[in-house]
């Protein structure tokens, strides 16, 4: 118990597996990208795993603290550092540099499947142009993957499903869930219900649940009804 | 209601101590991105644009509907001295990013102090609402409220197919970021904060460090937050970080149960060691104070000093910090007179009135 570094450390800490080692790995939101999540798995599976405990890959003495996973066209790599090493490599840790989320972003979308022509550039050319631009505001594609930020919310729409890819590594989905907009979005209700009733009707019917099959296409046209009116 | 009641008080409404599982959740927060359409992003706006933007959202501040749901100010970077906006990142209530690098950002503060409304940071709106305890759904049924209210009077810039739209493609869908503040000493003192965080990763959740200076993190203070934000609703979101944040919660209560039995000498031992120090240190530096306030914190929760309110140990997590203490001192501080001036407001506020008189 000399110096200052060691001058408090818990009765049940062992060195080298100090708190402060694992926030390495975890307190930069900039990082969150690196953890790519194909699925939920259930709470109780994963607090079920084993101990988290190995060394260092470059090292192979200190514990691993900084843990990525990558998903490179569908290939998923691991990788586990302690935090000098990560440091020496100054590949991962933001705060050494500027590497940020821009980074990590535009890493997706240069492997994007859509301009994977990093071996092919014919291919490159013909599905993605660089050049794409949004109309409103100006901004190319290839801005968008060097900055990792949109320009207006047009742009959204400019890029289009060229944006599938990247949201399904972001999300693992493209498509919104979750609320609607009250006064704007009043259309946008009707029409997802009446799509979520109209698989309920081809479920039901697969199953030859007849009665209920009356049922929701009864709501089916009820709602078709609406729709026409307001137009 | 004025700025200096803002920035005066190191309280604030998180940290009253109290709602559910207080005695681990220390506070919920919920953030919900939101943007106007036809207007560009806040990066790359000029500055009358970005102007125009908070123009029209001080329009909805100043309406009768927003009236209904309290009493709100609209403050403006711009106008605020640099110690000011450091408090009001240490109270969390606003962003670093707003306070030094947005152009025309401003914040819209309930009474309370329990909403926040950011405008011009990266995206056009950003609603965030502040909880003591654990409060998810709570959480985001008032920002939701919130967000109705802009929505009547605000064109947002919304998708059929994307949903809300925003600048940084991790936040399109829902747009909202919910997270709470976990208080985990016993699973950091019995090595088993490794394997949980690793396992939050894997369920879509991020873990990272709270009033780290620099990279540092201290005082058994994790955040723990969804990643995910498009192709899962609302409430799905909010479920999932619930069920994962409930599993730890249990785990850490079974760990200071488990410290309790086996190492009942060691653990009593830490914790009035750290009270004594912090009764009576003369010079404390931030990262010192944040690990023994956490053993402190614990011990109120173990029940040791009963005359002790967990609220104390909150308030003085941001009554410590640099901005704090500066802005109390009313100049800048060097690093020693920081030190010196923390541990005396660290003996002051724990050693109770009771105990002076
Ligand atoms: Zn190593
Ligand atoms: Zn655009």
């Amino acid at each position: 118990m000399n110096g200052k570094k060691n001058f408090y450390r818990s009765p049940f800490e062992e060195a080298g597996s100090s708190l402060e080692d694992v926030f390495h790995a975890y307190q930069d939101e900039k990082l969150r990208s690196l953890y790519f999540l194909k699925q939920l798995k259930t709470v109780k599976q994963s607090f079920g795993i084993g101990g988290f405990f190995m060394n260092c890959e470059e090292c192979g003495t200190r514990p691993a603290t900084l843990h990525v996973t990558k998903i490179i066209n569908g290939e998923k790599t691991e990788t586990h550092f302690c935090e000098q090493c990560a440091k020496d490599k100054g590949q991962f840790i933001s705060g050494l540099g500027n590497f940020g989320i821009n980074n990590l972003l535009a890493g997706l979308l240069n492997f994007d499947p859509m301009t994977k022509g990093v071996n092919n550039p014919q291919l490159q050319q013909s599905t993605f142009s660089p050049a794409t631009r949004c109309e409103t505001c100006g901004l190319t594609y290839a801005q968008f993957s060097k900055s990792g930020r949109f320009g207006c919310s047009d742009c959204y729409t400019h890029f289009g499903e060229k944006l599938d890819p990247l949201f399904r590594r972001i999300h693992g989905n493209t498509h919104h869930m979750g609320k609607v907009p009250e006064r704007t979005g009043g259309q946008i209700k009707v029409k997802k219900e009446l799509q979520q009733l109209k698989m309920a009707l081809q479920q039901h019917i697969a199953t030859e649940e007849f009665e209920k099959a009356a049922e929701i296409r009864d709501r089916i046209r009820a709602l078709e009804q609406k729709i026409e009116q307001s137009k | 209601m004025s700025l200096q009641r803002f920035v005066e008080h190191p309280w604030t409404h998180w940290m009253k101590g109290e709602g559910p599982d207080s005695d681990i959740v220390i506070s919920t927060r919920l953030r919900i991105a939101r943007n106007l359409r036809h207007h560009p992003f806040p990066l790359l706006a000029t500055d009358s644009q970005a102007e125009e933007v908070v123009r029209k959202v001080e329009e909805v501040n100043q309406s009768a509907s927003m009236k209904k749901k309290g009493q709100f100010e609209l403050l403006r970077m711009e106008e605020l001295q640099p110690l000011e906006k450091k408090v009001l990142v240490e109270k969390h209530l606003i962003s670093p990013n707003l306070a030094e690098e947005s152009r025309k950002g401003a914040v819209i503060l309930s009474e309370d102090e329990a909403i926040s409304v950011l405008i011009n940071e990266e995206d056009h709106l950003r609603i965030q609402v502040f909880l003591p305890g654990f409060q998810l759904k709570e959480a985001w049924d008032i920002g939701s409220k919130i967000d109705d209210v802009f929505e009547k009077q605000l064109n947002y810039a919304f998708d059929e197919k994307r949903g809300y739209l925003t600048s940084c493609p991790t936040n399109v869908g829902t747009g909202i970021r919910s997270s709470i503040m976990l208080h985990l000493p016993a699973l950091v003192m019995t090595q088993q904060i490794n394997r949980i965080l690793q396992a939050t990763t894997q369920v879509g959740l991020v873990v990272r460090g709270l009033y780290g200076e620099g990279s540092e993190a201290v005082g058994n203070l994790f955040q723990l937050s969804n990643q995910v934000t498009l192709g899962m609703s609302e409430g799905d979101i909010i479920t999932n970080l619930y069920s994962v944040a409930s599993q730890i919660i249990v785990q850490e209560r079974e760990a200071r149960e488990y410290l309790r039995e086996h190492n009942q000498i060691s653990l009593e031992d830490r914790i009035y060691r750290s009270y004594g120090i912090l009764t009576h240190a003369r010079t404390i530096e931030s990262k010192e104070a944040a690990q023994r306030l956490s053993d402190v914190r614990l011990g109120i929760d173990l029940g040791y000093f009963p005359t002790c309110n967990p609220f104390v140990v909150n308030e003085l997590l941001v009554s410590t910090q640099p901005g704090f203490l500066q802005y109390d001192a009313g100049q800048k501080l060097t690093v020693d007179q920081r030190d010196e001036r923390r541990a005396r407001v660290i003996r002051e506020r724990l050693i109770s009135p009771s105990e002076i008189s």
